[in-house]
């Protein structure tokens, strides 16, 4: 009896012991990811790593193949996610009480500044890096097929962004956040401007409609504080998490990043820095699945030029992560966030000015709402989701500026693109426009000859231009995606830089007169 | 893969130090602590701390001041007074 105490005790002792490694074995069954089974069974027996594919080709390892900005984009979004959650704990959603509370996180709380600072930097970080990986993804041409839907995904998750940014805006219930969104409800109301026009405005009046689905009310208040809060702590994370796992998912079954049709002819694993393609002679079988002949891009396709996902690809990922944290880090340590006085509906500001990634659309908007507002931005939203399906070339795929015309005609489309917006921009502010010269013009005619229109026009003109030029459709997209991002940055610049009280024109903002 | 690894290990280092000046510039060098850290009344020194909103029907106790804001609701000033 002694004898089996004595037994079962050190048996005790002895798990007691060991526990650290019992745990280590239980998390890790597989074992140390030293050979390529373990390697691979450490990603797919991980729930997050599992979204990834177990080997990597070395061709999407490059840093020009992706810039990382991906991965930019998601580490933004946790750190903007985890600061998010810390500011919540303090944060009050009710007028008034809201400004007070975002005070006492910058004044009060310890670090509760810094913690608003990187929410605020990271989120601006966001909003750059996820428009950068869609131009990457545009000019690599990795939208085509199989790759459709996954480009259909993250064009949801740009409108996710920009979404989440906005809704964030109001919460500091500062006259920069009031009319900041008061700016963002009129753009929504501004159908108005074409019911107006047609004087059918009090039986169909879609404008106040959206407006007031916007807001919760006819003007920004308790409503649209409630309203763009859940918007911005619940429903649009939901989403976004739920549109980001199904796009890193897609990346996996759409057989990883487009890559050149002669890729394997341009690499070549270098033993000295990757571990060797295979330690152990390949046995995998699907069983049933090998004789059923598959219809995904993993098919048929071998494991040339790949190396494991572990280490290669997530030291890659965690090291543009932490460099995103640190990006985000240093912002926030030189540069405050903004806290200006209390919002008051009987003191507009002026200027009273969006989000800067709508402040080129607000340029717009100040000659007509609707085209600012919905006409132009709807024009850009759509001919982007459909880029895949109207572009079904093949030559190019997985190259930077991929296709007929190439770099070349990018860097043409450039030039026109800054010199057509520029010019337009430059005789608008010197000239003023048709309101000026003919005072009792209808608004109709502004909403159709703006220069927005003038330059989506002339930018279309040249897409159809360099289509024919080349003989195809991706030719045109190129000419067409490089001229409205030009367009996008010189609106955006004069919005943020060169406009001031009354939407006037000045060299600096030291040259504003008082108001 | 060397490259990625030094990029984990500077950018992690990185962050450790900007964290470390971040906590010691928010605690010791902002000049709003040291004005905080002197107010006082003819009572002492004013202890700093978080607004309250409480609602009067709850007869919650202690140093309440009405604020501009919204009805039925009272809480303290950001010094406590």
């Amino acid at each position: 009896m002694g004898e089996a105490n004595r037994s079962a005790l050190n048996e005790f002792w002895v798990n007691l012991k060991s526990v650290p490694s019992q745990i280590y074995r239980a998390m890790f069954r597989g074992g140390a990811p030293v050979s390529d089974r373990t390697r691979s069974s450490f990603v797919f027996g991980n729930v997050f790593l599992h979204l990834h594919s177990v080997r990597t080709h070395l061709w999407s390892l490059r840093w020009s193949a992706t810039m990382g900005l991906g991965i930019i984009t998601t580490a933004a979004f946790l750190i903007t996610l985890v600061t998010g959650v810390l500011l919540m704990f303090y944060y009050k959603p009710y007028p008034d009480v809201a400004y007070q509370s975002i005070k006492d996180i910058h004044f009060i709380v310890p670090t509760g500044r810094f913690m608003r600072n990187i929410h605020r930097w990271a989120a601006n970080v966001m909003v750059v890096a996820v428009l950068l990986h869609m131009a990457r993804a545009f000019y690599t041409a990795s939208y085509r097929k199989p790759r459709e839907f996954n480009w259909f995904i993250g064009w949801g998750l740009l409108v996710t962004t920009l979404a989440l940014s906005f809704t964030g805006y109001l919460l500091p219930w500062d006259q920069l956040a009031y009319w900041a969104i008061t700016i963002g409800a009129n753009i929504a109301q501004s159908p108005r401007e074409i019911t107006d026009a047609m004087g059918i405005t009090q039986f169909f009046d879609i404008g106040a409609l959206q407006r007031e689905v916007l807001l919760g009310s006819d003007k920004v208040g308790e409503e649209s504080l409630i309203r763009f809060y859940l918007l911005h702590v619940m429903i649009l994370p939901i989403v976004m998490a739920m549109l980001m796992a199904v796009h890193f998912w897609r990346i996996r079954k759409d057989g990883g990043l487009a890559k050149p049709v002669d890729v394997d002819a341009r690499v070549k694993a270098d033993a000295q820095e990757h571990y060797p393609v295979f330690t152990e002679e390949p046995k995998k079988t699907y069983q049933l699945a090998a004789v059923v002949k598959g219809r995904t891009p993993a098919v048929g396709s071998g494991p040339e030029n790949t190396v494991p996902s572990m280490p290669h690809l997530f030291y890659a990922e965690l090291g543009v992560l932490m460099f995103t944290t640190l990006i985000c880090l240093v912002l926030a340590f030189v540069s405050d966030a903004p806290l200006k006085e209390l919002a008051n509906p009987l003191v507009p500001e002026n200027p009273a000015k969006a989000p800067w990634y709508f402040l080129g659309l607000q340029e717009i908007v100040s000659f007509s709402a609707f085209m600012g507002g919905i006409g132009i931005p709807m024009l850009c939203w759509i001919g982007l989701g459909l880029i895949p399906f109207l572009d079904k070339e093949t030559e190019g795929t997985g190259e930077w500026f991929g296709g007929p015309g190439g770099a070349k005609l990018v860097g043409w489309s450039m030039i026109y693109g800054f010199a057509t917006s520029i010019a337009v921009e430059a005789f608008a502010i010197r000239f003023g426009w048709l309101r000026e010269w003919f005072p009792d013009i209808p608004q109709l005619v502004i909403t159709l000859v703006n220069p927005g229109t003038v330059i989506t026009v002339l930018y279309a003109g040249f897409s159809i231009w360099a289509l024919k030029r080349f003989n195809s459709t991706r030719a045109g997209a190129l000419a067409l995606f490089t001229c409205f991002l030009c367009g996008f940055i010189v609106l955006t610049v004069i919005g943020t830089y060169f406009r001031g009280p009354n939407w006037e024109f000045f060299w600096s903002p030291s040259d504003w007169s008082a108001h | 893969m060397k490259k990625n690894k030094y990029l984990l290990l500077i950018s992690s280092l990185g962050v450790l130090a900007l964290l470390v000046a971040a906590a010691i510039s928010e605690n010791f060098l902002k000049e709003w602590h040291a004005i905080q850290g002197q107010a006082r009344t003819q009572e002492g020194p004013i202890d700093v701390k978080l607004r309250q909103i409480v609602n009067p029907d709850l007869r919650e106790s202690g140093p309440l001041r009405d604020l501009p804001r919204r009805n039925g609701t009272r809480g303290t000033g950001p010094f406590g007074s």
